[in-house]
């Protein structure tokens, strides 16, 4: 092996990664945030609108989002829509791109967690004489929110490894960082171990969050 | 909008399209094919290969197949080892595609009812026959769907392949794009291309459902039985 492992090397790089970790953890959360805003809007809508166009739109939107490969729709947000006239900057775009991806797979765990609520619950909170909204803040989302809660984090988990494909639309998120440092110090081992240390710190911690979600849930379930 | 940009360009399309083809391929016969093995040491095999299953796919579903990529691409010839670009990011699609495949195909090993295993015993098969003949049979039908879903991630995920020096579709798409500064018509192409080849597969995908159904194969049963 004409390689030498340079060790010491990961210790004095590490601090330079801290700003990257930071901006996938924030790209992380604004695409989260986002998307699960579109995903709660989409399927409360299509759950309490029944047959319509829209709906037909939302299951359009859902096979379009999960079809595409990310990199197509991250390219997209950062090439093609400044040609309309929509400037963004590289975390910008990653952030939209990201959350159109993701909100495709959440609307669909939301989708099922509505179609797991029983009509019964439905009709026995109209004859208790609820509004609509309060139907729902009461009876309806508690129930969704249960189901959906631990296949949304499993979906949260993927969500962050997707963020990773950012660094390819300029974004020096983890990967980003450590494509710029391969360049410059020509150590691709030592900080490919660097990436994959800091990945795994990050999925692992919401593979636990996961974990206790279904432990607790399924507590309350039964 | 130009369209006729696309006749000018095809061949160099095609041959991106036939690459994509071609990763998805090996990648989605070997992922399966390989993870099988390792479920059924998880499932059946002594402690140690469990935990080392167990660690394996613990560690390819918490990193980003694009990292694996990039090990491969840069960290294998690091450690001595020398492998053309395509045939890294096979094997970084690969692995990567085998952490959840893995947990795909044990999900199916522990959905075979327990008194099978018990009733295999009692009529004295060895341990090959019984995964042969009795649990794989009513393990891989449950299985199909998940692995399949993970198929269709799998063709995405060749689009990173790109990134390190593969000349895929994605990256021919990346470089007439720079090429012609026309990154709308390119990335449309680019998103049709992928939405037919998804099709393809979700079509594959209710193939292969009903021939691993029980009414496909009594049916089968049925016509051999008369002929």
């Amino acid at each position: 092996m004409g390689y030498d492992f340079d060790w010491a090397l990961i210790v004095q790089i590490f601090p330079r990664f801290l700003p990257a970790i930071w901006l996938t953890v924030k790209v992380f959360l604004l695409a989260q945030l986002l998307s699960l805003a579109i995903a709660l809007l989409f399927s409360v809508l299509s759950n309490s609108l029944g047959p319509s166009p829209l709906r037909r739109f939302f299951s359009f939107y859902s096979w379009l989002f999960r079809g595409l490969p990310e990199l197509v729709v991250l390219m997209f947000c950062f090439l093609a829509l400044p040609e309309f006239g929509l400037r963004l900057s590289p975390v910008q775009s990653a952030v939209i791109g990201l959350a159109l991806v993701a909100s495709a797979y959440e609307y669909e765990v939301l989708r099922g967690a509505f179609k797991a609520v029983p009509p019964l619950q439905y009709e026995a909170a109209r004859a208790f004489g609820f509004t609509k909204p309060a139907m729902y803040r009461r009876v309806i989302m508690p129930q969704v929110l249960r189901t959906a809660i631990p296949p949304l984090l499993t979906f949260s988990c993927t969500s962050l490894k997707r963020t990773s494909v950012a660094s390819a639309v300029a974004v020096v998120e983890i990967m980003g960082m450590s494509k710029r440092l391969i360049d410059v110090l020509q150590k691709p081992f030592e900080l490919m171990l660097i990436a994959m240390f800091c990945y795994v710190v990050l999925s692992s911690s919401i593979m636990l969050v996961e974990y206790a979600a279904r432990r607790r849930f399924a507590a309350a379930g039964g | 909008m130009i369209w006729s940009i696309f006749i000018e360009h095809l061949p160099v399309l095609a041959r991106g399209i036939l690459v994509t083809i071609l990763l998805m391929a090996v990648v989605g016969t070997c992922g399966p094919l390989l993870a099988l093995p390792l479920a059924l040491g998880r499932e059946y095999g002594p402690r140690w290969v469990r935990v080392s299953v167990n660690i394996f796919s613990w560690l390819m579903r918490s990193v980003p197949t694009l990292v694996l990529l990039f090990f491969a691409y840069f960290g294998l010839p690091a450690l001595g080892i020398f492998l053309p670009p395509l045939l890294s990011a096979m094997l970084a699609l690969i692995v990567s595609a085998m952490g959840y495949n893995v947990e795909f195909l044990a999900a199916g090993l522990r959905a075979v009812h327990p008194a099978q295993i018990e009733s295999c015993r009692a009529l004295g098969m060895t341990r090959p026959q019984m995964i042969r003949r009795v649990i794989l049979p009513q393990a891989l039908p449950v299985s199909l769907p998940p692995l399949f879903s993970n198929l269709t991630l799998n063709l995405k995920g060749t689009s990173l392949a790109g990134l390190v020096a593969v000349p895929e579709f994605m990256a021919t798409t990346a470089g007439l794009i720079s090429e012609t500064y026309r990154p709308i018509e390119f990335l449309l192409l680019a998103a049709a291309v992928y939405l037919v080849l998804n099709s393809v597969l979700i079509w594959l995908q209710s193939v292969a459902e009903r021939r691993f159904s029980p009414e496909w194969r009594a049916s089968r049963r049925g016509r051999l039985a008369a002929a």
